[in-house]
């Protein structure tokens, strides 16, 4: 039994002078869904060309399904038989039909000529290509090659589905069907899934552990859940009416007094107010203070931080930075 | 899964070989054999029979050696400019789409990929400068001797060059081709590159024939120059050899920005 799919135990890389990778370690484990999230040239794409074994890490320890990708031999051809791939470009040939195209790739893995189409024709149907099997990829839209290179890297019936911004050219109703699909394989088929996407809301919907990079080095990890309760908390309070700016300014003084409030912000119908420490439950004084000024609200709760939220959050350095 | 059932590197080189239904290989094929037959067969004729009324020693001379000069350039030639038609898909399109990157994450390794793919490439082309040298040998047999009663009097020196010594050498330099696409950052400016040098040698080599005949022997293709033939495709082959060596997944792929 494999305790981990993949292993990132201190790993640099470089170009030149240029640092790529910078001291990343973090793991993924058998069944997972895991999100590598991070600006444009972060160190995403280099971390997954190591971990395909196609860099060799400067410093620091790499494993896949328990062995260094980058040495090819005996036991790199079993394993990548079990990785599917599908990276940020398609990658397919546009002069061969979607079912030349699968068919070629499976013979690469070295499955035999009477098993490639059968494998061929269930992963077109998972994409819901069946209908363009004989069809030649260079008449493709960018969406139905997105589905095809997914289809490639399905057909292998993988343990581990790496997918470079898989959804990137999809249109809307294809964006859900694959998510529901890769959500079935992880669910009910045990996949283990590494992904990288600037679509966060398509992460957090499929994805319960991630980590953020930035400058090839980690600035935060861990399972959602737990990413949502860091941070400052928000709560937001729902207006019945707009505020007058003098209630607006007796609140904003009694506010001042309650050290744990950090922020007011007000926007046309709601208040959201940013506290400095995590509470079970809306604080009272809070909700005296809003009593006291009459001020009407029909709700008032902490708001649940979204992916977007943490993500920014955790960007916040590296945008002042840039700004500065 | 029997692993033992298909070897990736001859998917590849079957896949390759598909390249056969391009229309690439049949207008570069086809239009090379058009081109070298119309300058080594026709235009030659009307040139000869000239000679013919005023000096038939001289046009002896020609008809012998002009076979020999389709020798030495034109098998190169013709199977050099095929190639380097092909390779634009087989060898740069592969690095430049990023395809060459997606191959290895399957089992294929880096070798495997160059190998198949030259391997392709020369079966691809080297039946094209077969028939090629077979149809220009019999038509100026054929039809010079039809028309003007003279006879090439091919030698064995002269059908070993062009049938195997040019194609090997050819196979040589392509191959080297190939490895440096890989190598090099800019393929498609490498590409280019050669495609210039590729077309000088034949115009180049062309014009220096024309030179080389006014003072050559009747015996311009000995086996000294077939060997030296082997020869330079032997070094070139060395050079590859040794180049090979740095065909390292690493440096292909962080040169491939």
């Amino acid at each position: 039994m494999i305790q981990r799919i993949a292993n990132f135990q201190q790993v640099s890389k470089s170009f030149g002078e240029l640092k790529a990778v910078d001291n990343l370690t973090f793991e993924l484990f058998p069944g997972e869904a895991f999100a590598l999230l991070g600006h444009n040239g972060a160190g995403k794409t280099t971390s997954i060309r190591m971990l395909l074994g196609l860099l060799k890490p400067d410093t620091g320890q790499l494993e896949l399904m328990g062995h260094d990708p980058y040495p090819d031999g005996q036991v790199m051809d079993d394993i990548r038989r079990k990785v599917g791939v599908v990276q940020e470009e398609d990658r397919l040939y546009l002069q061969m039909t979607a079912i030349e195209n699968l068919t070629f790739w499976l013979g690469l893995y070295g499955f035999p000529t009477s098993d490639r189409k059968n494998r061929a024709i269930k992963s077109l149907q998972q994409v819901g290509l069946e209908n363009k099997a004989a069809v030649k990829v260079g008449t493709f839209s960018k969406g139905m090659r997105r589905r095809l290179a997914l289809a490639r890297a399905l057909a292998l019936e993988p343990q581990l589905l790496i997918l470079d911004e898989p959804t990137i050219g999809l249109d809307p109703e294809a964006r859900v069907e694959i998510r529901n699909l890769l959500e079935d394989l992880v669910h009910q088929n045990g996949l283990t899934l590494l992904m990288t996407s600037h679509d966060l809301d398509e992460v957090e919907k499929l994805c319960g552990r991630m980590i953020i990079i930035e400058h090839g080095h980690a600035i935060l990890e861990g399972k959602l859940e737990d990413l949502r309760k860091q941070g400052k908390p928000v709560l937001s309070v729902e207006l019945s009416e707009p505020l007058s700016a003098s209630v607006l300014d007796h609140l904003s003084g009694e506010l001042s007094v309650l050290t744990y409030v950090d922020n007011l912000k007000v926007e046309e119908s709601a208040l959201r107010l940013t506290l400095s420490k995590q509470f079970d439950q809306v604080p009272s004084e809070v909700i005296a203070s809003l009593t006291r000024l009459g001020i009407k609200f029909t709700g008032i709760n902490f708001e649940k931080r979204t992916l977007e939220d943490i993500y920014l959050q955790a960007m916040e350095p590296e945008i002042g930075a840039a700004n500065e | 899964m029997n692993k033992s059932i298909v070897k990736p590197g001859k998917v590849l080189y079957q896949k390759e070989l598909g390249n056969a239904k391009s229309p690439v290989y049949w207008f570069s094929g086809v239009l090379m054999m058009g081109l070298m037959i119309w300058l080594s067969v026709f235009v030659p004729i009307e040139n000869i029979k000239l000679m013919l009324i005023s000096s038939p020693e001289t046009a002896s001379f020609m008809a012998k050696i002009w076979p020999q000069t389709y020798a030495l350039i034109q098998p190169l030639w013709v199977f050099l400019l095929v190639w380097m038609f092909l390779s634009t898909e087989v060898f740069i399109a592969e690095k430049t789409d990023g395809r060459l990157e997606m191959l290895l994450t399957t089992p294929l390794k880096l070798k495997e990929i160059w190998v198949s793919k030259r391997r392709a490439l020369f079966t691809l082309i080297y039946p094209i400068v077969l028939i090629l040298n077979v149809l220009i040998f019999y038509l100026q047999n054929k039809i010079w001797l039809m028309q003007m009663g003279i006879s090439t009097g091919i030698q064995p020196a002269t059908l070993t060059l062009a049938i195997l010594a040019a194609p090997l050498l050819a196979y040589s330099l392509g191959s080297l081709m190939g490895l440096l696409s890989f190598l090099v950052s800019n393929p498609a400016a490498l590409q280019s590159i050669t495609f210039l040098i590729v077309f000088a040698v034949g115009f180049g080599g062309n014009y220096l024939m024309s030179n080389l005949i006014k003072n050559a022997s009747a015996n311009l293709i000995t086996w000294t120059l077939v060997g030296a033939y082997f020869g330079i495709a032997l070094i070139v082959g060395i050079i590859t050899l040794f180049l090979s060596r740095k065909l390292d997944k690493d440096y292909v792929i962080s040169h491939t920005f």
